[in-house]
């Protein structure tokens, strides 16, 4: 591969710039600060562009360290020849990796080409960016701060990094190191510390656990206890309550007979009551009064009294009728005075004819008697007729009286039709029965019945009093005392029993009791414990966690220790035979004369044999070093490369050797310019 | 469908449930809640310390929702399983809920039992509080006011078929049920605790209540109500990022509505943060910066780092680890970023490097065992620890 032309537009420092370089060595000799390292990095560029980084470094920010100084566009173009062809790449680049622009032209053509795409160095050396620096790119940072100690740091960086063999050692110690922190032999170590952590907890929790399951059967046993008590509790209250009963029956039973006595009371009273109101019951309707019967009475009296007054007036009438009968018998008969006369009448007529008529003078007696009877009669008559006017008078009178008493009779009659009439009335008899005798029976009656009455107001009260001082006694007693009271029945054994059993069974509860507490005790710490499950389990999770991130840790560890040894092996056996090849023939170029037997390791140390020993590069001088350096690097580039020949860049390399090894040092590349080109940057014209 | 706001908002409100008793125009206000795991173990890599008082925290949250829902007159509480983590119930944890019960008489709470629960709670109990309801394995129905009926069991693999197919509510009265599993569509016999939400359609349900799984989630079950799960009161690992809280749930003139309330004290937040082309631990900084600006300092964070990064990108999760664990409660780093290694690149690389990259390219190793020794050896070659 042949670099034919450089323009740069900006870059850096450099501002259109165009430079050919020519097959072979090219060496540019300019002054510090001419634009050598800018240059080299703008080769660098075009075949690997520019990295983006936030690194504020400008070391490690080539974009930000080669940005334009005076602006404009960022960039330039490459013109070069690979594989039979020839090409220009263009590239600029931006503030960002994404703003850049890459562009390939066929030079025969013209026209663009996909050869090679933006990594256009690694297409062409197979080699990236890190190794081409680490390479064939040599460029040397700072003239300024280590001018002379630049090869010597700069071939170490390459034999170091050429594939972090040297990094290797520190990777692997870091690696190891790690994985001891998480084991080390005797399972120590983080992961040996945690698994005996978790492993002590998780005894723990199985203890804790068991205590759980433990704890459910010491609950068993605690409800049996529970019960067991629960039932000599129950028992003991039976029997105390039968001690109580026992020794509280003889009040009871006073209380009771109190209680029966006047509820037998009340209950004779209110039987009685019962009764009277049956016998009362049985009226239909309320017999008569005793002042209605008095009333009737008196009417009776005065029935008796019309009575009287009407057989009085009857007799009376009779008294009238008898006189008036013999009034009228004793009433004066006309006739006789009548007869006289009509005798003197008849005589006188008689005896006055006779005398007239016979003259019989004798006949004159008769007449004289005639007379006499005639004023007899006459007399008489007129006597009878004052009788008879008294008589009349008082045939009248006895008529009125007679009248009078048969009114008075009637009128009596009347008033004692009316009273009988009442009477009957009043004693609901009929006329012929003896009102009297209703009447005495009525009173016997209305007697009875107010005695009734009267028997039936006192038994109330009595029966009230007697309810009300069993009411009042009752509610003395509450109703379960009452209740106690009326089945009251005397206590099944004696007290003495009660007491022993008693004590027995409250011998037996204390027992049970302090069992039940013992268990109680052994529960509360067995649930105490087993309330740490939480926490255990918690605890042998993280712990589980933790080692299982640390054996993850450690297996992936492991893994890169694994992969990181077999990779260093195959680097190394890839390139050391080659490496070691190469260092010999090169260490022969440089200095023929001394045949010095160099030793590549698989660390890419480079060691040499002095007296009968490999010796570290440290004990050779700094010529000799720089020297062995340069062979060294020159073979891994050789190693290394495997497509195209890069350019070889180098930057003062021989500042440290004496005239005839840069002698012999320049005359190999010189030599090796035959077959690549190389640019070979100083700042001195004797080098 | 009307009455239904949309399913991903906060709050909501379903239509209204016609019946004469409904209309009383009081409020019932009821708190649904799931899955506290109480006691639970934390898988976060919290340090023994934090774990401690993250699981305290857990107490002090289920502590302060019962007390606000006090506050607010919420009337009960619906605890829709995993209640507790494990068997073994601390004392802590065990008198903590039993004083919140106890100390708010007026409230119910409705304790439904769920896979992680193991009657360890109830079977402790010397006596169950009246405010405490518990279910079983068959229907088991409440009437609380104006209404509402809150019904539950707690289902098991063998039940769960038949289970749904007995439920039988009234179509006049708000009916929320409880359950605690996996919903399926249409059922899936072998997951555990799994039920078919189509079993449970049109069978009178307002508002199914379930816990199982661990973050808020609302859908319409059928034309009358919806299904949620009102996820876990607190994160406890990066697997449960988000918000977490409760549902708050009101019934009003025959009107169910609800809201979820966030109610967690931290928040674990997984950030994924894509660090291709930043090459320095600076660079790298500025980023994570940026997304995690607007977390506050009390929440748990896992950063992702994604991406491709180059082989000497300046990127080491441990530094950032160090850099970020005092401004968060919790900072863990997990790199899920690939290395920016092509092959071609090193095709001319003659070099231990080249040799090896080409060496470990061509193994056999996984891609991301390969990655890591690239890593690893890459930059051990370059001298860094």
């Amino acid at each position: 591969m042949q670099i034919r032309k450089l323009h740069i537009i900006n870059f850096g420092k450099l501002h259109d710039f165009t430079f050919c370089p020519s097959e072979g060595l090219n060496l540019i000799c300019e002054r510090n600060g001419w634009g050598k390292s800018t240059l080299a990095a703008f080769i660098r560029a075009m075949f690997y562009g520019l990295d983006y980084t936030t690194k504020r470094s400008l070391k490690e920010n080539d974009r930000k360290h080669y940005t334009p100084w005076q602006g404009g566009v960022f960039g330039g173009s490459m013109e070069f020849a690979a594989a039979g062809k020839e090409y220009r790449a263009e590239r600029t680049f931006g503030a960002k990796d994404k703003e850049d622009s890459f562009a390939l032209y066929d030079l025969a053509t013209g026209m663009e080409s996909a050869d090679y795409t933006e990594r256009l160095g690694e297409e062409l050396f197979h080699l990236d960016r890190e190794a081409f620096t680490r390479t064939v790119f040599f460029v040397q940072q700072d003239f300024a701060v280590v001018l002379s100690d630049s090869l010597t740091a700069g071939l170490t960086h390459v034999e170091e990094d050429a594939g972090d063999m040297g990094n290797y050692e520190k990777a692997a110690a870091s690696l190891e190191e790690r994985m001891k922190y998480f084991r080390k032999t005797g399972n120590r170590g983080r992961l040996g510390q945690l698994e005996e952590e978790r492993r002590l907890v998780r005894e723990e929790l199985a203890s804790c656990r068991e205590r759980e399951a433990a704890a459910g059967d010491w609950q068993a046993r605690l409800s049996q206890k529970e019960t067991q008590e629960q039932a000599l509790l129950e028992k003991i209250r039976l029997l105390e309550a039968r001690e109580r009963e026992a020794r509280s029956y003889g009040e009871k039973a006073a209380r009771k007979a109190q209680l029966d006595l006047l509820e037998g009371q009340a209950r004779d009273q209110e039987d009685r009551l019962r009764r009277t109101a049956a016998a009362l019951g049985a009226y239909t309707a309320a017999p008569m009064a005793e002042e209605e019967l008095d009333r009737c009475y008196e009417k009776i009296c005065r029935l008796r009294t019309a009575r009287e007054q009407t057989e009085e007036a009857r007799q009376k009438q009779y008294a009238a009728e008898d006189a008036l009968a013999e009034l009228e018998e004793d009433s004066p008969q006309s006739a006789g005075a009548r007869v006289p006369l009509l005798l003197g009448i008849c005589l006188l007529l008689g005896a006055g004819t006779a005398l007239l008529w016979q003259r019989m003078w004798p006949g004159v007696l008769p007449v004289v008697a005639a007379l006499l009877l005639i004023f007899q009669g006459m007399r008489k008559g007129r006597l009878e007729k004052r009788q008879c006017e008294e008589f009349a008078a008082r045939e009248e009178t006895a008529r009125r009286e007679l009248k009078q008493a048969e009114k008075n009779v009637q009128k009596s009659e009347q008033a004692e039709e009316n009273l009988e009439q009442q009477i009957c009335a009043s004693l609901h008899i009929k006329g012929e029965e003896n009102p009297e005798e209703r009447l005495a029976a009525l009173r016997r009656e209305s007697r009875t019945y107010a005695g009734l009455r009267q028997t039936y107001a006192s038994q109330q009260g009595e029966a009230a009093k007697s309810r009300e001082a069993y009411m009042a006694y009752q509610k003395k007693f509450s109703e379960q005392e009452l209740l106690e009271l009326q089945n009251l029945e005397k206590p099944e054994g004696e007290l003495a029993d009660i007491l022993s059993e008693l004590k027995n069974c409250r011998v037996r509860r204390d027992g049970i009791l302090r069992e039940q507490l013992d268990l109680q005790h052994q529960l509360q710490r067995l649930r105490e414990q087993a309330e740490r499950i939480t926490e255990l389990a918690e605890e042998e999770e993280r712990l589980s966690q933790e080692i299982a991130a640390g054996e993850r840790e450690y297996g992936l560890l492991e893994k890169t220790l694994k992969y990181l040894k077999t990779a260093k092996e195959q680097f190394s056996t890839r390139y050391l035979k080659e490496l070691q090849q190469g260092l010999e023939y090169y260490v022969k170029r440089l200095e023929p004369e001394e045949e010095k037997e160099t030793l590549l390791d698989v660390k890419l140390k480079l060691k040499v044999q002095e007296e009968g020993a490999l010796r570290e590069m440290a004990y050779l001088s700094t010529g000799w070093q720089d020297l062995l350096q340069i062979a060294e690097r020159l073979a891994i580039v050789d190693a290394l490369c495997e497509g195209e020949q890069p350019v070889l860049i180098l930057d003062d390399p021989f500042v440290n050797l004496d005239e005839e090894k840069q002698e012999r040092a320049f005359a190999l590349l010189q030599k090796l310019s035959e077959k690549r080109q190389m640019l070979y940057f100083t700042c001195r014209k004797s080098g | 469908m009307t009455g239904f706001r949309n399913g991903s908002g906060r709050a909501w409100v379903l239509p209204v449930v016609v019946c004469s008793d409904l209309q009383g125009g009081n409020s019932l206000k009821i708190i649904h809640c799931a899955d506290l795991h109480l006691d639970s173990r934390m898988e976060t890599g919290l340090t023994k310390e934090k774990a401690k008082e993250r699981r305290l925290e857990l107490l002090r949250t289920f502590t302060q929702m019962v007390e606000r829902g006090a506050a607010e007159g919420v009337d009960a509480v619906l605890l829709c399983g995993d209640l507790f983590d494990a068997r073994t119930i601390s004392a802590r944890a065990r008198n903590c809920v039993l004083d919140a019960v106890r100390e708010h008489p007026g409230m119910r709470f409705y304790y439904l039992q769920g896979n992680h629960d193991q009657n360890s709670f109830l079977s402790d109990l010397a006596e169950i509080p009246e405010n405490l309801m518990t279910f079983g394995t068959d229907w088991t129905s409440y009437e609380e006011q104006d209404g509402v009926t809150i019904t539950g069991a707690e289902i098991t693999d063998e039940t769960a078929d038949a289970l749904t197919e007995r439920l039988i509510l009234d179509a006049e009265g708000i009916n929320i049920v409880m359950l605690h599993g996996q919903a399926t569509e249409y059922g899936a016999k072998r997951q555990m605790e799994g039920f078919s939400l189509k079993k449970l359609k049109n069978r009178n349900i307002n508002y199914l209540a379930l816990g199982h799984i661990h973050s808020y989630r609302k859908e319409r079950l059928d034309e009358r109500g919806v299904w949620c799960y009102s996820g876990c009161l607190e994160g406890r690992g990066f697997d449960e990022c988000g918000e977490k809280g409760y549902v708050l749930i009101e019934v009003k003139d025959g009107r169910l509505s609800g809201e979820f309330v966030p109610f967690a004290c931290r928040r674990f937040h997984e950030v994924r943060v894509d660090v291709s082309n930043l090459l320095t631990q600076e660079e790298i900084q500025r980023a994570l910066h940026r997304e995690l600006q607007e977390i506050p300092p009390t929440d748990a964070v896992k950063l992702v780092l994604t991406g491709e990064t180059a082989p000497e990108a300046e990127k080491d999760a441990a530094a950032i680890e160090k850099w970020l664990e005092n401004d968060y409660y919790l900072l863990k780093v997990k790199d899920e970023t690939r290395l920016a290694i092509h092959p071609e690149d090193y095709q001319y690389d003659v070099s231990l490097k080249g040799e090896f990259v080409r060496l470990v390219l061509a193994s056999r190793l996984s891609a991301a065992d390969k990655e890591q020794v690239l890593r690893l050896g890459i930059r051990a070659l370059a001298g860094e620890e």
